[in-house]
């Protein structure tokens, strides 16, 4: 009985992968293609594309750090803290005695 | 003393791993914020989303407070799921033959790993720290991205791997479920939050439906990667730290046969 659901499962994720795969290659076509152009973001070609048919515009953020590299800096900066603070945490995790 | 050496090795090649993977995978030229962005949502339905979300992040701070005080060793694991949430919301991910860019959410496995409703408020911190600096989503529609991100990723996530583990599915197989239907119940929540907020007079299922199919072409095949991550990773936690699991989350991780044998 076990195995039995456990084969149902495993089938539903199979089922649902195949489908999500098979979905994937025929909507591709579909896909639309924002101000960004090609390997642009959902946020400005899917988001705010709808928001702007509907007379809604994105605003720039409350603080603005997409100024020239400062992004990018902010970006490095956040892959850093939080690269450290996962390897620390995961090191932390494995060798502590339960 | 060589197995002190090979285990000294072992950790710290795991942090410098992650540290550049970190450093790599954050490291894009322009900010693809995939979060609904400042302004986007008028203030009355801003609003609401914010009172919707606000009452699981109250429960989930409770709940940390409690459960770090009873349980020994949640303190690395939410350490682990707050890094990686924060992470795996930025990370943006080019998708071949769309030719579009998305993100996973973290916040299923963050479920999995402490609970759903730790995972939200975990899911909403990241939110917070990109809205704040990295010009990721916006504080208007911080609770609307809550909503999507955090609270339906968390609990859609949650649930399928409940689900999948009452019939019996391996840990890998529930946990796949789980990112797999956590990343797309996120993605038709942003759909219901931007149709529900724009649709005039027109048909608010109509708009869901051209939002929902806009997104299918990015959004189906990442929920397959975030699936594959999510399985990942509860199976090397699980196989790991079994016992921190099972009392953390033992809705989750109630011991099966096949798991106590090392099936899993």
């Amino acid at each position: 009985m076990k195995s039995l659901g456990k084969i149902i499962a495993t089938g539903i994720v199979v089922v649902f992968a195949v489908l999500a795969v098979w979905g994937w290659l025929a909507l591709s076509q579909q896909a639309p293609e924002g101000a960004e152009g090609p390997w642009g973001g959902v946020d400005v070609n899917v988001i705010q594309k709808f928001a702007a048919d509907a007379g809604r515009e994105a605003r720039a953020s409350f603080i603005n750090t997409d100024q020239g590299d400062l992004l990018l800096f902010v970006f490095a900066l956040g892959g850093a803290v939080g690269g450290f603070a996962a390897g620390y945490y995961w090191r932390r995790l494995i060798t502590e005695k339960a | 003393m060589l197995n002190k050496s090979a285990h000294w090795f072992r950790s710290h090649i795991a942090l410098a791993l992650v540290l550049v993977l970190g450093l790599l995978f954050l490291y894009p030229t322009s900010a693809y914020a995939m979060h609904i962005a400042e302004g986007i949502l008028p203030a009355n339905w801003a609003a609401i989303w914010y009172v919707i979300a606000a009452p699981f992040v109250v429960i989930g701070i409770r709940i940390i407070r409690k459960r770090t005080k009873e349980v020994r060793g949640l303190m690395p694991l939410l350490g682990i799921c707050g890094a990686a949430i924060f992470l795996i919301s930025v990370f943006p991910i080019p998708v071949p033959v769309s030719g579009s860019c998305s993100h996973p959410c973290g916040t299923p496995l963050g479920a999995i790993l402490v609970g759903p409703f730790i995972s939200t408020v975990l899911g909403a911190l990241a939110l917070l720290i990109q809205a704040l600096f990295l010009a990721h989503g916006g504080i208007s529609t911080w609770g609307a991205n809550i909503v999507s991100m955090a609270l339906v990723g968390s609990f859609a996530g949650f649930g399928a791997f409940v689900l999948f583990r009452r019939f019996s599915a391996s840990i890998f197989v529930a946990a796949f479920a789980a990112g797999l239907f956590g990343d797309w119940a996120t993605y038709a929540t942003t759909s219901f939050e931007l149709a529900s907020a724009l649709h005039g007079t027109g048909s608010l299922w109509g708009m869901f439906g051209a939002i929902a199919l806009a997104f299918a072409p990015t959004q189906l095949p990442l929920g397959i990667l975030e699936g594959l991550f999510t399985g990942g990773v509860v199976t090397l936690v699980y196989k790991r730290r079994p016992e921190l699991l099972s009392r953390i989350t033992p809705k989750a991780f109630k011991p099966v046969p096949s798991a106590i044998k090392g099936g899993d």
